[in-house]
């Protein structure tokens, strides 16, 4: 099972999680990582060296999701890229964390890295798009 | 021309420089003076990968930059300079890459350090740096984001004040 580490601005990843957990149940294997300000950064990359050897008890690797790429918990996570099995995907949201629970089992986390990647863009919709495709 | 701001920020390039000081200032040329960064190729790939293609950027060490064509560069682009510590803008101030005021951005809270702000914590250290500058005729400002209150470091009481 890939794990799942979610880190944001304040409290956005803690709340994302909560929010995927009380749609598809508890979700093992998975942590929220909230970088506040004046934060030392040091003391959070450990913070997420210990939250991935958490999240990562099997070893079938570990995905974590930013809120934006060139913030400071994408930049921390990126750190981790030199590992294999560590795959980071920004810009993070709702759909993209509901679909990883589906799939966590069932592809390797670099596939999943992908697929994810794909599937939280698609999710990406103007309302008004969809109407006019139901008109037209 | 010329440099339109400079930072101290132990985040480096980060959301707020992205997305807040480049548009504020129209930086087009970032210069990152941190040894650490400028000495580990996989940190300094990193980073030189979140700046996007629009904007030219250099992570480069105190000692690189003695051997940098600075007057060109000031010349010819709106520089934006980020330190992680006042101890390294004041070494790279003294080393010839001159700057009319220095930004306090982030400064983390670390054991020894109080907090002047949200987002600032200094030590003896730091205040030592600090009002030197100030005696030196640059201006110390306190401003997170550019929508903040910018506040004076006060060489007297060594704290920010408006």
């Amino acid at each position: 099972m890939v794990g799942l580490i979610i880190t944001a601005h304040g409290r956005l990843a803690a709340e994302i999680l909560r929010s995927a957990t009380s749609i598809m149940g508890p979700l093992p294997q998975a942590l929220a990582l909230a970088i506040e300000y004046g934060a030392d950064m040091e003391a959070v990359y450990n913070e997420l060296r210990h939250a991935i050897t958490e999240v990562d008890r099997d070893g079938d690797g570990v995905l974590i999701m930013t809120d934006m790429f060139g913030g400071t918990p994408a930049n921390i996570s990126n750190r981790f890229l030199n590992i294999p099995g560590i795959e980071v995907l920004n810009g993070v949201n709702l759909p993209m964390v509901l679909k990883f629970c589906g799939s966590r089992d069932s592809m390797t986390v670099e596939i999943l890295a992908d697929f994810l990647q794909r599937y939280g863009k698609k999710s990406i919709i103007n309302t008004r798009d969809i109407l006019g495709r139901m008109e037209g | 021309m010329s440099v339109v701001l400079a930072r101290v920020d132990n985040r480096l390039i980060h959301g707020q420089v992205l997305e807040a000081w480049i548009p504020h200032v129209n930086a087009d040329y970032i210069i990152v003076v941190n040894d650490a960064i400028a000495k580990d190729p996989f940190r300094k790939q990193l980073m030189l990968g979140c700046v996007p293609d629009h904007l030219q950027v250099k992570v480069c060490s105190l000692k690189e930059l003695s051997t940098m064509e600075l007057h060109h560069l000031k010349r010819r682009h709106n520089l934006l300079l980020l330190f992680a510590t006042p101890q390294d803008a004041l070494s790279a101030y003294e080393n010839g890459l001159r700057f009319p005021r220095l930004n306090l951005g982030n400064m983390h809270l670390a054991q020894g350090k109080r907090s002047i702000s949200r987002t600032l914590a200094v030590d003896e250290h730091d205040i030592q740096v600090l009002d030197r500058f100030s005696a030196l005729g640059v201006k110390v400002t306190a401003q997170c984001v550019p929508s903040d209150r910018v506040q004076r470091w006060d060489c007297t009481y060594h704290e920010l004040g408006s």
